[in-house]
């Protein structure tokens, strides 16, 4: 038996439409928001230090090392300052 | 959208000024905000005027050091990065959606009312003046960033001064592990070892 190719295809286009709809309005709520509601890109928190604020995670990722390798580093050299 | 942490550094990139640029950066983590500039990606495909303005829209807030005004050594001719970088800015508040309109920014020049003979079309505007020197321009940009952040914990000036001036000293040795020149670092790997050595150092410092 062979699958119904044009109910197929009804089903899909419809599903783009409510879909490309949904977006549109979803876009259309966001513009009606107060600027302070909509959305905010999300920050990782790396550390806080002592006196409580929190360090964020650089936007940009290192070309030369890991985030591990340079912590790794710096921990050498803070001892070896220490010491 | 505007990042509410993101911070647009606006300032000469070359060799001369790398120092008060890393100390920008450092203040920048330092106080809770995250740095962004031109440099951040290395993508030859994409416009580099493009990708300023998608990171300037990206930005709540921005640091633009317009001090440098001396002719290139080579071509005699001055740059105007950096003014067309804050037109950019101040166009995208004036002109930008709701978003935009909260975008904020600290103006800085060698001298408080030197601009007005090169710029005179912002003399409305208040320019903070760090004389050259590292100290202040640190001091300058950690009161200005404390004063946004509305947060007493984010430490002054002098503090952050001190801080920098630690981390500096030990740049060359944590590059000397990972077997890279200071000035080899690209932005990504600078921000990076910014916000390791705080989160490092200033746990340790309890």
């Amino acid at each position: 038996m062979w699958p119904n190719m044009g109910a197929m295809k009804t089903k899909a286009a419809t599903s783009t439409k409510r879909t490309a709809l949904a977006r549109k309005a979803a876009r259309k709520v966001a513009k009606g928001l107060p600027a302070k509601l909509r959305h905010r890109p999300a920050y990782q928190v790396v550390a806080k230090t002592y006196d409580g604020v929190s360090i964020l995670r650089p936007k940009t990722r290192p070309k030369h090392f890991t985030s591990k390798q340079i912590r790794k580093a710096i921990i050498e050299v803070e001892n070896a300052a220490s010491d | 959208m505007a990042g509410h942490r993101d911070v647009f550094i606006n300032c000469p990139f070359d060799a001369e000024y790398r120092v008060f640029f890393w100390a920008i950066v450092f203040v920048v983590s330092r106080s809770g905000f995250q740095a962004r500039c031109a440099l951040e990606t290395d993508d030859s495909s994409e416009n580099r005027f493009e990708r300023i303005c998608k990171i300037i829209s990206e930005c709540r807030y921005g640091i633009h050091d317009i001090s440098r005004t001396e002719l290139d050594r080579k071509s005699r001719l001055p740059r105007f990065n950096m003014p067309l970088e804050l037109g950019l800015f101040l166009g995208a508040k004036r002109f930008g959606a709701d978003a935009q309109k909260q975008k904020r920014c600290v103006v800085l020049d060698k001298h408080r009312y030197r601009f007005q003979k090169y710029v005179s079309d912002i003399s409305g505007q208040d320019i903070h003046s760090h004389g050259g020197t590292l100290k202040k321009l640190i001091e300058e940009v950690a009161m200005w960033l404390r004063a946004q952040s509305r947060d007493p914990k984010v430490p002054g000036g002098r503090k952050i001064a001190e801080e920098f001036e630690s981390f500096r000293r030990k740049i060359p040795r944590i590059c000397g592990s990972r077997k890279i020149e200071p000035d080899e670092l690209t932005f990504g790997d600078y921000t990076e070892m910014v916000v390791e050595y705080i989160a490092v150092s200033l746990r340790q410092a309890r």
